[in-house]
């Protein structure tokens, strides 16, 4: 039998994000006995950092997260070897994967995790059983924070659990562009309606200060125009970056909590969580532990094909509105094509429904939005969904629910 | 450095009096255990104002494997020393010092230790005997008092505290729109509107409080006498409301139907605010009073005379779907 130190000394952890939970993941995991630790993170270090990112100093800002944070590691603990990649997590390939026999991610974004949770899925086969790498996923907002355990095609994924997250808030652009109520609809004014109408040739760099000056000034003068209080510089900020508040000791309660569980699936010294712990600590402190179920319809990990019933007389741009309000897709730009065994209907160009980019294609499949499903497909019709936030292909079965009806003017 | 950059992320949660509060507040750890050093860590990092550590041992070679704030090199010198040092360096804003004392024993033989120079006391792996006498200290003196523990997998963490009170709470504020007690200049503003505007326009743009506002003083004439709605009668109401819109589009009236089950309700003191305006401390009130317990009275003050039985009202008003003049208009009743 091996022992439990040989085991944390030998076994290649990567975790995915040098920030606020990276940070303590990376301390906690060199305390605990890993001994072999990668990191991966594309961010530098910024000064709103230093509140809680601990391995930081003012003098580090503008270097690489994975590069100072590794160092610093390295050099305060003993005989522990942390390797940085600054890069982006979807950089690196199969090969970079496979090399890790558990992978935590103390992530900030939604998109990086579904990518980073479709992948280590995809790698996982049955008859190989190295190629099942525990993901072990914490993240925190404000007080609150929830860490999880995913053992691919074993337990529910990430994608399983999309329904679980807040709603994006999107302000109509309606209400943007004529009816500005709130110092937010002033905001998002004047960044995506004034910015590219002034200086079409530039990004919008929401990491530049002279940028969100110049956004601030005019969302505070378009505010003032409508008698609208409340637009500051900070909220400004938060609203075009999308800013989450973040603390230390959340931080460290739920990185805690991932390498515990990290410790639990190495050595197998105690049985390891199942599968999600939510933490609360806005009202008190409360805890919630539940096993979260897969769904067999998961795009990712589950077998089954979806099935959407609709009207026929339904148009394909009410069809993929419909798509994109779905909670447990959160789809931003879906493109459409039929599953090559189908034969479209005459109403149909081809198997492109509608496709968002190229514009060529887009233009050749426009005219499809305002065209009726049952004048494009029949009942039963299997549908190929891609949007750039799915990290792999949706299938979809389309049934109508007046399959006989005639749907001719 | 600027510290609005810096705590940024933090200022979200708790605004600037909240991180006043914290950067006057002076924090005592009572042994330089890892846990304690974690603790520490977190608190500093936020930016509180002074931390003491209360701690007699030399850094041991143990200590260096669980405990990130101290070093190989810093072996054989004074652990309390040591952690200062290390946690200094992570906010630059933070004074930090080490009282070279047995926690144990400080209580009898350091006589300048006092309690009540803290805002806070944190105690780890403390003997139940130290820790009743600190309890009995901490509570004559009302200084919070945190304990925790760690071994292996398992730990736990207690509090000591008489009384937590918050005045600024940034849950949000309830909706309170006082539709079914509408003050003057609310009931003139409702009757500008007609909700059988012919130009569609403007029907779509009829904020959902008048909507609402404008059947309930309709149900009013009807039952003069009735001192509420019920249950029944507010259904029907939002069935009416849906069956007046004239596209499904119409999110005002959509907004109106959603709201009617709670926004028809009578208006009323929340039973925990009631709890406060009824505590005795009310009445208690001397120099020294926190500044809660006078507000609270003078909140009960209000109700009692100006308010007619009511809070003051917030004026907040959640976004809700109407032109630009009237959202305006409505924040300014």
């Amino acid at each position: 039998m091996r022992s439990a130190p040989k085991l944390l000394h030998t076994c290649r952890v990567l975790v995915v994000g040098a920030g606020g939970l990276g940070c303590e993941i990376l301390k906690d995991l060199a305390l605990s006995g890993f001994r072999d630790i990668s990191v991966i993170d594309m961010d530098t270090i910024d000064v709103s950092n230093l509140n809680r990112q601990f391995l930081f100093r003012p003098k580090d800002v503008g270097q690489s997260k994975a590069y100072t944070a590794a160092a610093f590691v390295t050099e305060r603990i003993d005989d522990v070897k942390v390797t940085p990649y600054h890069c982006k997590i979807q950089d690196k390939d199969w090969d970079f994967y496979s090399k890790f026999q558990i992978v935590i991610c103390g992530l900030d974004s939604v998109e990086a995790r579904r990518w980073m949770n479709a992948f280590l899925i995809d790698m996982a086969d049955f008859d190989d059983p190295d190629s099942i790498i525990p993901l072990v996923d914490g993240g925190t907002e404000g007080f609150d924070g929830q860490a999880r355990v995913i053992i691919p095609r074993i337990t529910s994924c990430y994608e399983c659990s999309l329904s679980l997250l807040k709603k994006q808030v999107v302000y109509p652009i309606c209400t943007i562009a004529n009816t500005p109520r709130l110092p937010e609809h002033c905001i998002e004014w004047a960044s995506m309606i004034k910015w590219p109408e002034v200086k079409p040739d530039e990004v919008l760099d929401t990491d530049n200060p002279v940028h969100l000056q110049w956004v601030y000034k005019q969302a505070l003068a378009r505010a003032s125009t409508f008698q609208i209080p409340g637009v500051t510089y900070m909220l400004t900020q938060g609203v075009v970056k999308n800013i989450i508040p973040a603390i230390a000791s959340t931080n460290a309660i739920i990185a805690a909590a991932c390498v515990n569980e990290a410790l639990k699936l190495t050595t197998g010294c105690h049985p390891y969580l199942d599968n999600y712990m939510m933490y609360t600590g806005t009202d008190g402190v409360y805890t919630y532990t539940y096993n979260h179920a897969s769904r067999p319809d998961c795009p990712v990990c589950g077998g089954e094909v979806r099935t959407l019933t609709v009207s026929a007389s339904l148009q394909l741009a009410e069809l993929i509105e419909q798509l994109g309000e779905m909670p447990d897709l959160r789809l931003q730009s879906p493109n459409l094509r039929m599953a090559t065994n189908t034969a479209p209907k005459t109403g149909a160009t081809g198997l492109s429904l509608y496709l968002q980019s190229p514009p060529q294609l887009e233009a050749v499949t426009h005219p499809n939005l305002t065209k009726r499903l049952g004048d494009l497909m029949a009942s039963g019709t299997e549908l190929v969904v891609t949007d750039k936030s799915l990290p792999v292909s949706l299938s979809l079965t389309i049934k109508f629910t007046n399959e006989n009806m005639n749907v001719e003017p | 450095m600027d510290k609005t950059r810096r705590y940024d992320r933090q200022l979200r949660l708790w605004k600037a009096h909240g991180q006043a509060r914290l950067e006057a507040a002076h924090i005592c750890l009572l042994n330089g255990t890892a846990t304690g050093s974690e603790t520490l860590k977190n608190l500093v990092l936020p930016g509180i104002g002074a931390f003491t550590i209360v701690d007699h041992r030399l850094v041991a070679e143990t200590d260096t494997g669980c405990n990130f704030f101290v070093t190989k090199s810093d072996i054989g010198q004074p652990r309390g020393k040591a952690i200062v040092e290390h946690l200094k360096g992570l906010n630059e804003e933070v004074s930090g010092r080490w009282v070279n004392q047995n926690p144990e024993t400080i209580l009898d033989k350091d006589s300048s230790f006092s309690v009540s120079d803290y805002s806070l006391i944190i105690a780890t792996q403390c003997s139940s005997e130290m820790l009743i006498r600190l309890a009995a200290n901490c509570q004559e003196v009302g200084v919070p008092l945190v304990v925790c523990e760690t071994a292996g997998f398992i730990g736990y963490l207690r509090i000591q505290i008489q009384e937590h009170t918050i005045i600024e709470s940034y849950s949000g504020p309830n909706e309170d729109l006082r539709l079914d007690r509408p003050f003057p200049t609310l009931t003139e503003f409702v009757q500008k509107f007609d909700l059988n505007d012919p130009d569609s326009m403007a029907h779509g743009q009829i904020p959902y409080i008048v909507i609402l506002l404008q059947y309930y003083q309709a149900w009013q004439r009807n039952n003069p006498e009735a001192p509420s709605m019920t249950l029944k009668e507010k259904k029907v109401i939002r069935e009416a409301i849906t069956r007046a819109m004239r596209h499904p589009d119409e999110e005002n009236f959509e907004e109106a139907a959603k709201n009617v089950l709670w926004a028809l309700n009578t208006t009323q003191i929340p039973p925990p605010v009631r709890e406060i305006l009824e505590n005795p401390r009310c009445d208690q009130l001397t120099e020294n009073s926190p500044d809660f317990w006078v507000l609270a009275r003078a909140m009960r003050d209000f109700v009692q005379q100006e308010g007619d039985g009511m809070l003051p009202l917030s004026g907040h008003v959640s976004d809700m779907k109407t032109d630009t003049a009237n959202f305006v208009a409505i924040q300014s009743l």
